[in-house]
């Protein structure tokens, strides 16, 4: 017994001191999460860490432009502040003034979202590069991998800082993880710090990834679509460009324009070193068709920053889709489409002709030479620049694609590879029909019905009759599962960004070979009707550079930033209160619009266009909807033949659509024909009326140049100063101190 | 803290060694224990003073010990005054009963404590009390017996339990604490709170709740500083259980088992079908500025001849489905030692059946154990006890997952509904005979009969051992032992589910001219409405699904298992010198725990499954899920205590507890808690026998800081979250997935390394003193508590560029304090009448220090300095519109603008007038004066201060020979109550939602005359209704005052009846003890301040009942 009494205080002491070690915490694991290490120390982890920031940075088709997003094209709240769209974006709705103050008139919040929520927010993704970056480095990675994630980390920040930029100017430089504990505060910086921030970091990018990416792109086929060098040194120059514009650049400091010049001049090299160029730049083919091809092509030399997507269903655990929206809100219903978007009149009408020059209708751009060409407004499809058909579509077009909207129960006229857009409308009532204040229901051919519109957005299409399709089509969805990307930055806009910055400078010729760049892709030969004048007038010039971004870039979101950065809603003449002297627009005669030619926006209005029956048709009344009476279709459609059988009720009256793979003009003959038969245009209200149904016109105000910050980013950060002209929550809604001009 | 401290940690334990010595001689004495009745003491500790030897009378009252010369004998028997004999003549000791129980050992952290030597404030929970009570969970039977300790719920549904809280614990999870519960330790192992899956699981709060009564020694609670000597977990207070072991005698075996009834204390009185389709019309027909076509009158509303029919319609579903049900609790306890050998065992069930279809629980308990003697000062221990619980639940999951539906719904379908037309289930589709809501497919009987199940078991069990050694054979060490203890605990859970699907039908074309009843009007003939072709499938044509997606079924199952184990190494010291009596302790402790979950779960299931998941027909790639997770969490941790007594009068003791875990991070992962308290015993001073009238006095005093580890796991370190999908696609190609990316989310993003314990000091003075000849005992303890570092997260004041959310940060402040006071009358009245009046009761409060305050809503937010209880606020009602010139007068008035959100032109005659009360709040955070914007933000005023602050609990009990009877009753006061807003208006549609009683039409405001289609007048305008039109239940079922009823509650909770048999009757059958009792639970009511009393105020509307429970209980022993 005594043997088992010293065993068992041996034991008992043995335990003890077994069991007073502190070792066995430090092995324990947190199994919910990966740790620090586990993420940064090896590849895929960091990787994933990076897939995980970057997505809530790229830009995405699907959205409103917000805090997160940029536009994309859509009629939304930036492109339906510009000629693209009608319809009052809250930048332009003279009926309300924004203002810092939650509610209804509320300024977006393009600097917060939720504050306590790092993945809806715009700071919470600005932490999650920072902290990759931190990891990174500190991280057990060899030096070239490093180099990889951070090159494209580095880039990301730059982004996300660069869209604060273009809003508010100088905003707070969180440079690194910071403790989520109260008293930590970050101050906003200056423009300038700001601006030389982002491009600190995207020449960090650009030269971090240069190893990987200047010998021809990334070499393995599943990188495609990261950003490289050249995506660094592109973005660089949109900055640069930026930092010379009116909008930061009052008193036109060229030095600004010369640094631009200069820069992009040497960085494009860099840039074409990563593989980048004009797509199909010596294959224009024929209407277009290679500048068409452009925007759905895959492994694409001009997709210099590019979103991708891809066909997967949507739906499942895990769920890999991502799919692109365009072509399916580009479509007509008739295509199972989501109905199309309908261009402003104003769009359609401002696009050149086919020599290139502006309608002479279009009495904006003075300084440049508008054409000889007669631009008749009733057959808008006559005569104009090739990019006009790949941008609008129009009743009378063939628009092909692969699938098959019909079932038993519908009556959409067309399978995909015969699709023809015919989209001419009538109305139901007579008093709908003679409402001209108010747009009355309109109903359209071809089974559209009330969904037609007049014209229709085309850009971006992918069409049938120029590259394969990149979607998988059904009938439950229509175009959704829809892989084609989402080109933020074209190799076109370096082209253009660097016309500008060199127009600028004063090196009018070097913008000038730029736009014959542009537009030879598209087929123009010779002087591709830019006059010799715009080698030697630099305000010609200049304007020529915007109305070609106005054109090649259209719908493709761009518009709203350029016509901040000019100014173009009142030439900068207007004054913001509280704004200092050096607010005053100096440069440029004090005046951009006066100084381009250019008609500021402010004060004008946009219709939509409508193509309608003439009256000569059954008063251009028809119905609302296909009937079956007796084994019998009835069409609603005046034009519709009722003594033949639906669907060859046109026989006689439709001439074939318009093939763009064919040359144009022995088919336009036809077309011009039915036209002036059968149909005619109106122009119907297309921005609001007020509620006596007078006339609205747009009224962008001064003070939305810079953007204050609402009234929810101000409570989120106590402190900060509210830009000029903007009320301060946060100080009683006084005036704000920040001054995105002060150096 | 490393291994050099334990060297500083034994020095400091060797100082309190002592040395001391003695000698003994022999004398033998034969005695017999009885009490003042006459009646033998079994199991009375006899023990020699100053050593040499103990034994305990067997069960005659009997025992024997040889006694050296010279020495004295103690007695000693809880609940009795121990004596000392030194006089051998006479055998018979006459043991006297212990008024105030001052003998009586107390378990206190790591070991016990004469109940006369406690300095803290340590109450314990009278065990004998809750023998008879049968209960889904140990906490529920608490309530009311313990000053300080509030218990919530757990007397509704079987299987669920209640919460127990400490000093109001519970109190700060207004400001978002999460853990308010208290520790739970069971003979002396810690219960883990552990993550499984993604819950965090108290298994304490579990293992208690499973623990049968009849199995429990003794519960302790400790309320104060004493807890800190469970260092950084015990700031919520401790709850300490001892399970019986084996007492020394002849094995004793003893049964005590009930059986009851379990029935609702009372269901929510509704609408009968008449007054509902009143009551329909009514609400249809509010809005007099609104025009009703022909059509509109005939479909919208119920007709004459239809209202006819539905007085004698009544499909009360809850009354046809509602039962009482059965409930029953069976246990054996066997147990028994001899001088060597402790052994004992037991074996208990419970089960309660549910009222409400396939829904009950029961559950076994055991436990076993033996504690040996390996040889004179080594003895070793092992012991293993766990339970097995069943718990069915019907599986509710058509139209959503809240698991109250099936009461719920079966209370508010309108009786004119039946379940089944013609075989049919009936979906509630009401007069517009459209679908609202999925809830409207809900059926009782197809759930009930589909062989749908929600099971689960959870299994958990404890097995530990120990070994001990004392040093008594060495004279300078006496008094001095060592002792090893190991436990671990596995807790198991399974639970599986299956969902079905059922058609569910609605009629094309219904009865009455209204085509609104279910069955025929009386005379009418509309045979033709039964045919095949006028039922047509509800749900969009779909079959309902019980989980499931489409009109399928659904299968899941879930698995988790947690491993727990606790090492300590103590040392401990205990020694009388004279009249100085020495205590200390030491340990180690060590434990960790880890858990494992696994969880699969089959969508689209075909009809013929066997539960098994490859019975699914998935058509997704989601159709079929699994995750598995697992946790871990470690503690290490030294304890330490030293008491002094001098002269059972002067009391002293020091503890202190050093924690480390690893919800911190390494460099602060320690905390120390050390409490300090003393106790004078003034009744003991020789001076104090002047004092003729108080019998004993006590004044007693602590302080310590205790900890409370109020943070998410692993906040201290920076990790990620792994998603799948959803990431960014790169490659050529058109089918690259949006792949994986490992993300930083909300939680894992807010990191704060430099987070450690709350930290709680507590303060604690108490007065016990017993007057009137011991008969009143009374004992006030008055207690303040300063929460310091209390970890909170930053909002407002934290910069949105920092990108995420706060981490919890120490730097909240809180002080709480209140008073207890209890009173104890005992008392015989002649020689066979005793009776004893407990009572209960306090005052307690609390106010914020220091926390972020609210930028909006100020005015009913917490507010620095005052209490977390911000009370109740609401809308000030002042009358109702009755006409339009009301409307008018009032916009007129007060210059109305807007009034909740409508315009004038939108309000109508049957809403209830609230004031302007304020305008919006400005820049400086103040409110500027009414602004003829009557809303909810800006125009609330406090309807009631706080909840009710007063309160006691009375128990009674008394003895009348073999008879006993004793009773709970309670009240509290001080608040006001509301009628609860689901009572205001119907839930989604008064379609298919009946109200209340007091919803009666002939109460409610009418406007004009409400017609059917041929004229007939259904509802009589009615101008001076006490109630609003309940067609404006947005704006009526606001909290205003209109709908404030008392507060004051008063309830008899418990009441028993026992007889004892005589033990002239049943010693010859060999037992020792028979008694019968007969129980009574959630008995009565007193006070119903609701309208119509539709509710009992022990009730809850819309969710499963409390249970009125009676229950006939037998204890037997031999």
């Amino acid at each position: 017994m005594k043997k088992l009494q010293y065993i068992g205080c041996a034991f008992m002491f043995s335990m003890a001191l077994v069991s007073c070690s502190e070792d066995f915490m430090d092995e324990l694991q947190n199994y919910d999460a990966v740790d620090r290490n586990n993420a940064y120390n090896n590849y895929d982890g960091a990787k994933g860490r990076l897939s995980d920031a970057v997505v809530n940075c790229m830009p995405d088709v699907n959205a409103n432009p917000s805090w997160k997003n940029t536009s994309t094209g859509s009629a939304d709240d930036h492109s339906q502040s510009t000629e693209e769209y009608c319809g009052f974006s809250k930048f332009v709705d003279p009926q309300k003034e924004m203002t810092y103050m939650s509610g209804t008139n509320a300024v977006p919040d393009y600097f917060q979202n939720q504050a306590n929520n790092i993945k809806e927010s715009v700071w919470g993704r600005i932490r999650n590069l920072n902290d990759i970056i931190e990891g990174v480095q500190e991280g057990t990675l060899s030096e070239a991998e490093k180099n990889e994630i951070l090159g494209q980390t580095y880039f990301f920040r730059a982004w996300c800082y660069y869209n604060l930029m273009k809003w508010y100017g100088g905003v707070p430089l969180v440079k690194e993880v910071q403790i989520p504990a109260a008293g930590i505060f970050t101050p906003r910086s200056t423009t300038k710090e700001t601006m030389e921030f982002i491009i600190e970091d995207l020449e960090k990018s650009a030269e971090l990834l240069a190893p990987f990416t200047t010998n021809g792109g990334w070499a393995r086929a599943e990188d495609y679509g990261r950003v490289t060098s050249g995506t660094a040194l592109a973005l660089k120059g949109r900055v640069l460009l930026l930092w010379a514009s009116p909008l930061f650049n009052r008193a036109n400091d060229k030095t600004r324009w010369q640094t631009a010049y200069s820069e992009m001049k040497k960085d494009l090299e860099i840039i074409n070193s990563c593989g980048y160029g004009l797509r199909n730049e010596t294959a224009p083919g024929i209407n277009a068709s290679g500048w068409a091809e452009m925007f759905n092509a895959d492994n694409n030399e001009e997709a210099v920053f590019v979103t991708l997507y891809n066909k997967i269903k949507d739906g499942g655990t895990p769920d890999y889709s991502r799919n692109n929206p365009w072509e399916r809100g580009i479509r007509p219903s008739n295509t199972l489409g989501n109905g199309g978007k309908e261009p402003s009149a104003t769009m359609v009408d401002l696009f050149p002709m086919s020599d290139g020059k502006r309608p002479a209708q279009y009495n904006s751009y003075t300084t440049v030479k508008a054409s000889d060409i007669a631009y008749d407004p009733t057959k808008p499809f006559l005569n104009r620049d090739p990019r006009f058909y790949r941008t609008f579509a129009f009743s009378g077009v063939r628009w092909a694609f692969e699938g098959d909207p019909n079932t038993s129960a519908t009556y959409n006229p067309y399978v995909g590879s015969n699709y023809e857009l015919w989209s001419y409308v009538w109305y139901n009532t007579a008093d709908d029909r003679d409402n001209v204040e108010q747009s009355g229901k309109t109903y359209g051919t071809d089974n559209l019905l009330d969904k037609a519109r007049g014209m229709y957005i085309r850009k971006r299409s992918n069409d049938a009759d120029v590259s394969k399709a990149r979607y998988d089509y059904s009938i439950d969805a229509g175009f959704k599962y829809n892989a084609c990307p989402f080109i933020e930055l074209r190799y076109a806009e370096v082209l253009l960004n660097f016309a500008e910055a060199a127009a600028g400078a004063g090196e009018m010729s070097e913008a000038v070979a730029q736009l014959k760049r542009i537009r030879q892709r598209v087929g123009y030969t010779g002087d591709c009707g830019l006059d010799a004048n715009l080698s030697s007038d630099q305000a010609a010039c200049l304007a020529a550079v915007l109305y070609e971004r106005q054109i090649e870039l259209a719908y493709e979101g761009k518009r709203f930033d350029d016509m901040r950065r000019w100014m173009l809603f009142d030439g900068g003449t207007e004054k913001v209160d509280g704004a200092p002297a050096s607010w005053n627009l100096t440069g440029w005669g004090g005046n951009t619009c006066t100084y381009l030619g250019f008609k500021p926006l402010n004060n004008q209005r946009r219709e939509r266009i409508e193509f309608r029956v003439r009256d000569t048709y059954n008063k251009g009344l028809g119905g609302d909807k296909f009937e079956e009476k007796n084994g019998k279709i009835i069409n609603p459609d005046p034009l519709a033949d009722a003594t033949k059988t639906y669907p060859n009720q046109y026989d006689g009256i439709r001439p074939a659509a318009v093939d763009l793979s064919k040359e144009l003009e022995p088919q336009l003959t036809a077309l011009t024909t039915f036209y002036d038969t059968y149909i005619e245009r109106i122009d119907k209200t297309g921005d609001g009326r007020d509620s006596d149904k007078a006339l609205l016109y747009i009224k962008y105000l001064p003070k939305y140049y810079f953007l204050g910050l609402g009234q929810g980013a101000l409570s989120n950060n106590i402190g900060i100063q509210q830009t000029i002209g903007w009320g301060d929550y946060n100080n009683g809604g006084a005036n704000g101190t920040f001054d995105p001009l002060a150096e | 803290m490393k291994h050099n401290n334990i060297i500083k940690y034994c020095l400091s334990l060797a100082v309190m060694i002592m040395f001391a010595a003695s000698a003994y001689a022999q004398q033998a004495f034969k005695g017999n224990v009885v009490d003042e009745a006459g009646e033998p003491i079994i199991g009375a500790t006899v023990k020699i003073i100053g050593g040499g030897g103990a034994t305990i009378t067997d069960f005659d009252g009997n025992f024997t010990i040889s006694v050296p010369k010279g020495k004295e004998l103690e007695i000693s028997y809880i609940g009795y005054v121990t004596q000392k004999v030194s006089n051998f003549k006479n055998a018979k000791i006459v043991m006297k009963e212990d008024a105030q129980s001052l003998g009586e050992v107390v378990v206190v952290g790591y070991g016990t404590q004469k109940k006369a030597h406690l300095t803290g404030s340590v109450a314990t929970v009278p065990v004998d009390e809750i023998q008879d009570l049968a209960s889904t969970g140990l906490a529920s039977t608490l309530s009311g017996l313990v000053n300080g300790l509030g218990v919530s719920g757990g007397n509704a549904r079987p299987g669920e339990t209640a919460r127990i809280s400490i000093r109001n614990a519970n109190d700060m999870a207004a400001v978002g604490s999460s853990e308010t519960s208290p520790l739970y330790v069971i003979d002396g192992y810690i219960y883990p709170i552990i993550k499984v899956g993604n819950s965090d699981r108290n298994l304490g709060e579990e293992a208690f709740n499973n623990l049968d009564a009849s199995m429990v020694e003794n519960i302790s609670v400790l309320k104060d500083a004493a807890a800190a000597v469970y260092g950084a977990r015990a700031a919520n207070g401790v709850i300490l259980v001892t399970t019986k072991k084996g007492k020394q005698g002849k094995p004793k075996i003893s049964y005590s088992g009930q059986f009851g009834i379990n029935d609702a204390v009372s269901h929510p009185k509704m609408l009968n079908s008449y007054q509902y389709g009143k009551l329909f019309n009514a609400m249809a027909a509010a809005d007099p500025k609104k025009t009703y076509t022909y059509d509109n009158i005939l479909h919208d509303r119920f007709q004459a001849d239809e209202l006819e029919a539905m007085k004698s319609l009544n499909y009360d579903l809850l009354d046809k489905y509602w039962e009482s049900s059965l409930t029953q609790r069976h246990s054996v306890n066997v147990g028994g030692a001899t001088e060597k050998v402790n052994y004992f065992g037991g074996l208990s069930y419970f089960k309660q059946d549910g009222n409400l279809g396939n829904l009950d629980y029961d559950r076994w308990n055991y436990n076993a154990g033996v504690n040996v003697d390996l040889s004179d000062h080594f003895k070793a221990s092992l012991s293993v006890s766990g339970d097995y619980g069943k718990k069915n639940k019907p599986l509710n999951k058509v139209g959503g997952t809240n698991s109250e539906k099936d009461y719920n719904l079966l209370l508010t379908r309108p009786y004119y509904m039946p379940e089944e037309v013609d075989g049919r289930i009936i979906a509630a589709y009401g007069p517009s005979n459209s679908q609202k809501n999925a809830n409207q497919l809900y059926s009782f009987s197809a759930l009930e009969h589909s062989g749908d199940y929600s099971n689960s078991n959870s299994n958990n069990m404890s097995v530990s051992g120990s070994l001990e050694y004392d040093f008594d054979w060495l004279k300078p060490l006496k008094g001095l032992r060592m002792k090893f203890s190991y436990s671990k605990s596995i807790a198991q859970d399974k639970s599986n589910e299956y969902g079905s699907s059922y058609n569910a039908y609605y009629m094309n074309t219904r009865f009455g001219s209204g085509e609104h009843l279910y069955t025929p009007i009386p005379g009418v003939d509309q045979s033709d409405l039964l045919l095949d072709s006028n039922f047509k499938l509800a749900n969009g044509g779909t079959a309902v699904s019980n989980g499931g997606k489409d009109g399928y079924g659904y299968l899941s199952r879930s698995m988790s298992r947690a491993d727990n184990y606790q090492m300590n190494f103590v040392v401990s010291y205990n020694r009388d010198f004279g009249k100085h009596h020495v205590a200390g302790l030491f340990t180690i402790e060590k434990s960790k725990s880890e858990s494992e979950w696994l969880y699969g779960n089959v969508q689209r299931v075909y009809p013929f499954s066997n539960g098994q998941s490859n019975s699914g027909a998935p058509q997704e790639s989601g159709d079929m899920t699994t995750t598995f997770t697992r946790s871990e969490a470690g503690m290490l941790s030294y304890v330490g205590r030293i008491n002094y007594v001098y002269n059972d009068t002067y009391l002293l003791e020091f503890l202190f507890r050093e924690d480390s875990s690893t919800r911190f991070a390494p460099e602060n992962r320690w905390g120390f808690f050390p409490s300090l308290s003393g106790g004078w015993i003034v009744s003991q001073e020789p001076w104090f026998d002047n004092v003729k009238w108080i019998d004993y006095l006590k004044v007693r005093a602590s302080f310590g800081l205790t900890g409370r580890d109020n943070t998410t796991p692993w906040m201290w370190r920076a990790s990620y979250g792994m998603d799948k999908d959803k990431g960014t696609i790169y490659g050529t190609g058109d089918s690259n997935n949006s792949g994986n990316r490992i993300s930083m989310n909300k939680n894992n993003s807010a990191i704060n390394r430099d987070a450690t314990w709350d930290k709680s000091y507590k303060a604690n003075f108490g007065i016990d003193f017993n007057v009137l000849n011991n008969r009143l005992g009374v004992n006030i303890d008055a207690y303040y508590v300063w929460n310091r570092d209390m970890l909170l997260a930053h909002n407002v004041s934290l910069a949105g560029t920092i990108g995420t959310q706060s981490a919890k940060e120490n730097w909240g402040e809180m002080d709480s304090w209140g008073v207890e006071l209890s009173l104890n009358w005992k008392d015989k009245i002649g020689k066979d009448f005793k009776y004893k009046i407990g009572i209960n009761t306090g005052y307690s409060d609390n106010k914020m220090l220091e926390m972020e305050w609210a930028t909006e809503n100020i005015y009913r937010s917490i507010r620095r300095g005052h209490r977390l209880d911000i009370g109740t606020w609401g809308m000030q009602c002042i009358g109702m519109f009755r006409s339009f010139q009301d409307i008018e007068e009032y916009f007129n008035k007060y210059n109305i603008t807007s009034y909740l959100g409508m315009s004038k032109d939108d309000v109508r005659p049957g809403m209830l007038i609230y004031k302007d009360v304020r305008g919006a709040q400005q820049a400086d955070g103040t409110y500027a004066g009414p602004d003829g914007i009557v809303d909810e933000k800006d125009d609330q005023v406090c309807l009631s201060n706080r909840s009710n602050p007063w309160g006691f609990t009375t128990n009674l009990s008394a003895e009348y020979k073999s008879f006993s009877i004793s009773a709970q009753l309670s009240a509290s006061w001080g608040g006001y109550s509301f009628v609860t807003s689901q009572a205001l208006k119907p839930a989604q549609s008064i379609e298919f939602t009946n109200m209340p009683s007091f919803w009666n039409p002939d109460n409610m405001f009418v406007y004009e005359d409400v017609v059917d289609a041929q004229g007939n007048v259904t509802v009589k305008q009615n101008l001076n209704g006490a109630l609003p039109n309940l067609a404006y239940s947005n704006v009526n079922s606001l909290t205003s005052n209109f709908w404030r009823v008392s507060g004051t509650r008063i309830q008899l909770n418990r009441l028993t009846l026992a007889y004892k048999l005589p033990s002239t009757w049943i010693k010859p059958l060999g037992l020792e003890n028979v008694r019968l009792n007969v129980t009574g639970q959630n008995l009565i009511s007193f006070l119903n301040p609701y309208p119509d009393n539709f509710m009992d105020p022990m009730t809850s509307y819309g969710s499963y009942p409390a249970l009125r429970k009676f229950t006939i209980g037998l204890n037997v022993s031999f």
